[in-house]
């Protein structure tokens, strides 16, 4: 009787055709006791791994040696990650290379994907309904390897040495009289040779790439290259330079939250093509009690490259010495525009506190009739198209100004420049900061073009 | 009666928590964890405090989910056995004994698991974005667990220890994040626990 067994996890399914040999027939899951294909998928591969018993027990064997190794960082012996024709090593993240029915593959797997292959082999070998003669021992690698413990994990002491007896070396070179600019591809070899070094004082885990390029994997330094990745120094120029005037840090929960909320807002105002965007881009920005910016620098690579498509240069102060108050507190901000045209603002330091809505009217009254006079003010202009109820809160002062709005659900977000909320709001720094007494109300757009004012509890 | 009372360790050996036999004994030269044993697990329920505020707490209520509270006593005892960890500004040369470690292990595996999506969404995430070379900050949730890691780590870690001392730089410290991350992954597993436990001992059994 022939037998299916599927193990299945996200990125990985491992499938087994199999005989019964009909000792345990009448058992709901009969046992397997012989293989007759072994197949492998995983994500992204569009043909699976596949082979008969012998190739299996080798992927089993080398997939679960690889992983221990990967845990304790301590190679179990030179060759315990190469079974038969199954190998693993590390690659960017990990790889998998073997000799399968199909020819050779050598398949890049990031560790969620490894993950999903050793659960996969894990639930099979715990699977005694399935070739229980098929058994992997976890075991401790002996003492004998803990010398054999991975370049990456090398303690520091080995570091330092080398660089003192580097420094050593370097010291003893007298100094050349004249320098004459060698060549590049000459210039090549003693530049590779220095950064070998930085890896060996890489403590735990050091695979994991860097995601911004360091100095060091740039060897070659010659005037003619320029290395792409790393990062320029003119990063940050004239006019997104971070103000040299001494700035407090903003520390009042209830105004930095409703900054974020200003800026949130008139980013998306000013932001206008929002296309040509192909991966996000990050900006580190810093705002002042006004919710102005007063500066703002790339914070990555793309960012530095794309930052004419952002309205932050339109928007920053020219001169924040002279234009806005320099003994205001500042608070910095990371914002983020990415390619389907959202963006994302974060604070970058955690408030103290939760922010309030500030102080409220005390004067029920008072409230109840800005409600009707506010009615009036946040009046859809067009027929909406909009499907759904959009909810916000809103903030007003006694004189029935609205100083703050904030979007309550996702359509409200969406829809926000259909309201004539973004343009009737007037910021005012004395309500953000929380001393002025406001009055909260929700309004409930409805998709036939009704508004609802109701103040909040 | 007297007896019982003058003989703790008799009386500790018995009551042995029945599921610790589900982590072998490992055959060691001398009597205690080795150094890295004592080292990884602590670091290990650290990046488990780093997934959520208040992760210290699960580790006693788990201790007790799990019946091990007669080795896991209480706030005190836990302590006393993460201080074990020689990175540590409160590093005591006591030792960590073979059960006290396995309880450790078992309650940090079983915490894993109840983060199991979020570890999966952080290291996906981590990947994509150290594919496109853009660094881990770029991502919401991955720079909070960094953020909380990397406070947790200074606050608690002697930056006098040499070992230590390399994790001043940021980026190295998320790496150990990161890396932590993908062990955590690996413990939530269904043979994750044995495997975890057995590589605290790799180079180091007899």
């Amino acid at each position: 009787m022939s037998i299916r067994r599927q193990y299945s996890l996200p990125n990985c399914t491992l499938i087994l055709d199999g005989i019964s040999d009909g000792s345990r027939s009448n058992e709901v899951r009969p046992l397997m006791s012989t293989l007759v294909n072994a197949e492998c998928h995983i994500s992204g591969q569009k043909k699976p791994l596949s082979g008969g018993l012998e190739f299996f027990q080798q992927l089993i064997t080398a997939v679960s040696n690889y992983t221990q190794e990967l845990l304790s960082k301590v190679v179990n012996a030179p060759t315990a990650q190469q079974v038969g024709k199954v190998r693993l090593e590390k690659g960017q993240e990990h790889r998998l290379i073997a000799q399968s029915e199909q020819g050779e593959v050598d398949w890049q797997l990031s560790t969620v994907q490894l993950f999903d292959l050793t659960e996969a082999i894990d639930q099979f070998l715990a699977d005694g309904s399935t070739l229980p003669a098929l058994v992997v021992g976890i075991q401790p690698a002996p003492r004998a390897a803990k010398g054999a413990i991975s370049a990456q994990n090398a303690p520091i002491s080995l570091g330092l040495s080398g660089l003192a007896a580097t420094a050593l070396a370097f010291y003893l070179v007298p100094s050349p009289a004249k320098i004459t600019l060698p060549d590049p591809v000459a210039k090549t070899a003693p530049v590779t040779k220095t950064s070998d070094k930085p890896p060996a004082t890489n403590p735990v885990g050091a695979q994991q790439s860097v995601p911004v390029a360091s100095p060091s994997t740039s060897p070659i330094s010659s005037p003619s290259a320029s290395p792409s990745g790393s990062p320029s120094p003119a990063a940050s120029k004239k006019p997104v330079e971070r103000s040299a005037v001494d700035l407090k840090t903003n520390d009042n929960p209830t105004q930095v939250a409703f900054i974020e909320r200003k800026l949130r807002r008139e980013i998306n105002q000013q932001w206008e093509d929002r296309k040509g965007i192909s991966d996000k881009l990050q900006y580190t920005l810093t705002a002042d009690e006004e919710g102005k910016i007063v500066s703002y620098a790339p914070k990555n690579s793309v960012a530095e490259s794309n930052k004419d498509i952002i309205p932050l240069s339109k928007m920053v102060l020219d001169n924040p010495e002279t234009s806005g108050s320099p003994t205001q507190k500042t608070a910095d901000f990371t914002v983020s525009f990415t390619p389907n045209g959202a963006i994302e603002i974060k604070r970058d330091k955690l408030l103290a506190s939760n922010p309030t809505d500030g102080k409220a009217i005390a004067d029920a009254d008072r409230v109840k009739s800005l409600a009707k006079d506010l009615e009036s003010k946040v009046k859809l202009a067009a027929a909406p198209t909009f499907k759904n109820d959009l909810t916000y809160r809103i903030a007003a002062d006694e004189n029935g100004e609205i100083v703050d709005y904030d979007p309550l659900n996702g359509a409200a977000f969406d829809h926000e420049k259909e309201t004539p909320l973004p343009t009737v709001t007037k910021y005012d720094a004395a309500a953000a900061s929380g001393t002025k007494p406001l009055a909260q109300y929700t309004v409930v757009y409805r998709p036939d073009g009704k508004v609802d004012v109701k103040p909040r509890q | 009666m007297n007896a019982t009372l003058a003989s703790p360790p008799s009386q500790t050996s018995d009551m042995t928590p029945y599921i610790l036999g589900r982590l072998p004994d490992i055959p060691l030269d001398k009597v205690g964890c080795p150094r890295r044993a004592k080292l990884e697990i602590d670091l290990l329920l650290l990046a488990i405090e780093s997934l959520e505020l208040g992760g210290a707490e699960q580790v006693l209520e788990m201790a007790k989910e799990m019946g091990l509270d007669s080795v896991i006593k209480n706030r005190l005892s836990l302590w006393r056995m993460r201080s074990t960890n020689p990175l540590r500004r409160a590093h005591s040369r006591r030792l960590l004994g073979m059960n006290e470690a396995k309880a450790l292990t078992i309650v940090a595996c079983q915490l894993s698991r109840r983060y199991t999506v979020t570890i999966r969404q952080l290291l996906t995430e981590q990947q994509m974005l150290s594919s496109k070379s853009l660094p881990p900050e770029c991502n919401f949730r991955l720079s909070e667990y960094l953020d909380l890691f990397r406070s947790h780590f200074r606050s608690r870690m002697n930056p006098r220890r040499s070992m230590v001392v390399i994790y001043a730089d940021n980026d190295k410290l998320n790496e150990l994040a990161i890396d932590l991350l993908s062990k955590l992954l690996f413990c939530t597993g269904t043979a994750g626990m044995e495997r975890f436990w057995v590589s605290l001992f790799d180079g180091e059994s007899k």
